[in-house]
């Protein structure tokens, strides 16, 4: 999954949060900028589902 | 059952929206011109990943009209699926973009660490915390804010540990001024970590600046 910025706008930053912490056998494999958007990974070795929320900040 | 939560080229998805100063735009509006920061580049470099350690790599933000631009943003992206490999640090130096990764496992690797780098914008600041606690087994949240009337651009964290069981869980913008991190320390040897923003005063006025976040 990633996130995009709205139309006309390009990525100045973003980031991942892993929901509610996720605890110690999930961790961020990748979190990286693209064009127009934010992208990332989530390594989740606990046996247990976490969600991920994705964010970028945009501008022009 | 182990598993990796892929979320790369899986799609776009805009949910959840904070919007300072900014009009509101979503997926459908139909506008073919990006119009972008001045200088704006995004920066990558290349890095092989050993396995069993710790791997430093950093990429500078490219010099414009004679002067070098500044980071607002970086990140990585390990090339691997394997869950032992992930960011211990990712934080802006002066003129770039550093991150450690890990590679705890069997096979060798590369990541490419990333820059978002544009000329240097009025009350552009970086700024870094004083070292919090990573307690031995524990995973530890905390958060920077800008200073007030600012815009937050970017941020991450630095760890102490060069240890391959302390690596980042999170680390994201926690609204237009905030940026928080948990950091997950694995071993047996207490480590410290050092939060880092990036702020500016951007003319909200005139440009559109936003939050745009979306989760599965």
């Amino acid at each position: 999954m990633g996130v995009a910025c709205p139309s006309g706008l390009s990525t100045i930053g973003g980031g991942l949060l892993s929901g509610a912490g996720g605890g110690l056998g999930v961790t961020l494999n990748s979190s990286f900028p693209i064009t127009g958007g934010w992208e990332g990974d989530e390594n989740n070795a606990t046996g247990n589902p976490a969600n991920i929320t994705a964010y970028v900040l945009c501008a022009n | 059952m182990h598993q990796q939560a892929k979320i790369l080229g899986l799609g776009f998805v805009l949910v959840g929206m904070v919007a300072t100063g900014a009009t509101t735009a979503n997926a459908a509006e139909a506008t073919t011109t990006v119009a972008k920061p001045a200088g704006y580049t995004i920066v990558t470099a290349t890095f092989d990943l050993p396995t069993g350690g710790q791997t430093a790599g950093f990429v500078a933000c490219p010099i414009k009209k004679g002067v070098r631009t500044v980071p607002l943003s970086g990140g990585a992206l390990i090339d691997t699926g394997s869950l032992q490999a992930n960011i211990n640090t990712s934080y802006p130096t002066s003129g770039g973009w550093e991150v450690f990764a890990n590679n705890a496992s069997s096979a060798a690797s590369t990541f490419i660490v990333y820059a978002v780098c544009v000329t240097k914008p009025a009350g552009y600041l970086q700024q870094q915390s004083k070292a919090v606690a990573n307690p031995a087994d524990t995973q530890n949240g905390a958060g920077y804010t800008c200073p007030k009337g600012d815009q937050l651009t970017g941020g991450g964290a630095e760890s102490s540990s060069r240890s391959t069981l302390v690596n980042l869980n999170s680390s994201w913008p926690s609204g237009t001024s905030f940026w928080y991190v948990y950091m997950n320390n694995s071993s047996s040897a207490p480590a410290t970590m050092t939060l880092y923003h990036v702020c500016a005063k951007l003319n909200v006025s005139k440009i559109h600046y936003q939050l745009v976040s979306g989760s599965r």
